[in-house]
């Protein structure tokens, strides 16, 4: 006997389409490989193992008396936060395109559930990072995780606005598929990741606190290390970014959302 | 009944030209028929499908829909092609929020339906045209529908599934109504009640099926003609 489509909500049918698109990247994200899930440790650690190596002994002292690998494993986890979730709103409408045919799924969908998804993996691979860190005595504070937290909303919000202005932007323009990459690259090296703040010269750093990755990345480290010093930063100018891209964002999506539909 | 109002649909061209598929038109079509969906290729068969189904918004105009419809079931769409069969049937379970036993029915049929084998556990990219048309069809039955949208969904496969199609839809008939989009004309006349030509952005209505489809051969037949001359 056919089964008859039991009706719902509009709000639990949004939750149940979300859930099966956040399952769907689940198993495409991490079932092909045979470490599966634990990359989401790996991936971090790999750059920071690199990076670390090669920039440790140069200018690893400027981290004062954090550890350095820790040091730059909380600029790379929120430096992923922001072009992690722009690379998965540029993605999110092709690789769902498939299951767009179902009414109910709105294009709007495959973006929210892969910043979500995106969200979930990084924030908790942060938290165990930290605990970690800290049952080995690494000189970090678990007092201020929360305070840690925000700061990671905010850069995951500025990330997921533009991640959604970027791939509205790069189904109208095909070419921006392959610049975004390129305009995020030097990311790396203006948002302190690599070294503090207070290691550049002073008459230079307001010029970085345009950045509002910057902000983000050495609040985090003030509220993990308690001896941690930066001047300068606070968290109204990032959260001001975030309201900015969300809005950019979603009202892009709001001005093209008949377009979107189309194959 | 699903109702069209005005509705005009056209997409842009590489050229910087425009392509109409429907040119502001209003129709309401009966939900106590089946009906075949006609035009020539390009004339936005699918993309009416698309739009009744609700995948696809129109430029201007609105479409009011009442009961359930299908989502149109073609060799095309309706599959993510990194999943397996497997997954793109429990994706479909999982947005309509259906109970776990009724989930495990579902699966269960359709791996019965789709003889997949193996198939059914394999990314959908992977699968023939036929295979899609199984997985496809033995999917949608499961589910009770007072419209099935189909596109050219039995034109392809063995003729075993031709044959398991044509039952299915014999029982399907009696208590929904088909939309059907096919150039097999044969099928056509057996299933359809009445029919609908497509062309140019218009939309034309015939009661009896036989009728639309000898518009249909006509209206090709003058292109050739005119072709040759």
């Amino acid at each position: 006997m056919p089964i008859k489509i039991p009706e719902h909500s509009p709000w639990r049918s949004q939750v149940l389409v979300t859930k099966a698109l956040l399952r769907r990247e689940l198993v495409t994200r991490f079932g092909k490989y045979k470490l599966g899930a634990v990359w989401v440790f790996l991936d971090p650690l790999v750059s920071v193992i690199v990076i670390g190596v090669l920039l440790g002994p140069i200018i690893g002292r400027s981290a004062g008396d954090i550890p350095y690998p820790l040091f730059l494993l909380c600029g790379f986890m929120l430096l992923t936060m922001l072009s992690g979730s722009i690379s998965a709103g540029v993605g999110a409408v092709g690789s769902n395109q498939g299951l767009l045919v179902f009414k109910k799924v709105q294009v709007f969908d495959p973006f929210v559930a892969r910043f979500i998804f995106h969200f979930l993996i990084n924030t908790s691979a942060l938290i165990v990072f930290c605990v970690i860190a800290y049952w080995f005595d690494m000189n970090i504070s678990l007092q201020k995780i929360p305070e840690a937290i925000f700061c990671v909303v905010i850069t995951w919000l500025i990330g997921s606005g533009i991640g959604l202005y970027c791939g509205i932007a790069a189904l109208k323009f095909k070419e921006l598929e392959k610049i975004i990459p390129y305009i995020q690259r030097p990311l790396l090296f203006v948002s302190a990741i690599l070294y503090p703040l207070e290691a550049m010269p002073p008459e230079y750093r307001h010029y970085l606190l345009y950045n509002p990755l910057v902000h983000t990345v050495e609040y985090t480290r003030m509220m993990l290390f308690p001896s941690y010093v930066a001047n300068g930063v606070n968290l109204y100018y990032p959260a001001a970014w975030a309201i900015g891209a969300g809005t950019l964002g979603i009202m892009t999506y709001r001005n093209n959302r008949h377009f979107l539909t189309q194959q | 009944m699903i109702k069209l109002r005005n509705v005009s649909k056209h997409y842009p061209m590489k050229g910087g030209g425009v392509h109409h598929v429907l040119r502001d038109v209003s129709f309401d079509i009966p939900s106590n028929q089946n009906i075949a969906i006609l035009g020539p290729n390009g004339a936005g068969k699918s993309t009416l499908l698309r739009i009744i189904g609700g995948a696809e918004k129109p430029n201007s105009g609105v479409v009011e829909t009442e009961g359930t419809i299908s989502w149109p079931l073609g060799v095309k769409a309706g599959f993510q092609g990194s999943l397996t069969g497997r997954q793109n049937i429990l994706f479909v379970c999982q947005i309509n929020g259906l109970s776990m036993a009724d989930t495990r029915k579902v699966v269960d049929s359709v791996y019965d339906f789709s003889e997949l084998g193996e198939y059914f556990d394999m990314p959908v990219k992977t699968y023939s045209s036929g295979m899609r048309a199984r997985l496809c069809f033995g999917l949608s039955v499961n589910f009770e529908f007072d419209y099935y949208l189909i596109d050219e969904l039995t034109s392809v496969g063995d003729a075993i599934f031709r044959d398991k199609a044509k039952q299915k839809f014999e029982e399907i008939r009696k208590s929904s109504a088909l939309i059907f989009v096919s150039h097999s004309m044969r099928m056509l006349k057996q299933t359809c009640d009445s029919a609908i030509f497509l062309n140019q952005g218009k939309l034309f209505y015939y009661d009896d099926v036989k009728q639309g489809i000898k518009a249909y051969k006509d209206f090709m037949q003058n292109i050739t003609q005119g072709v040759r001359t």
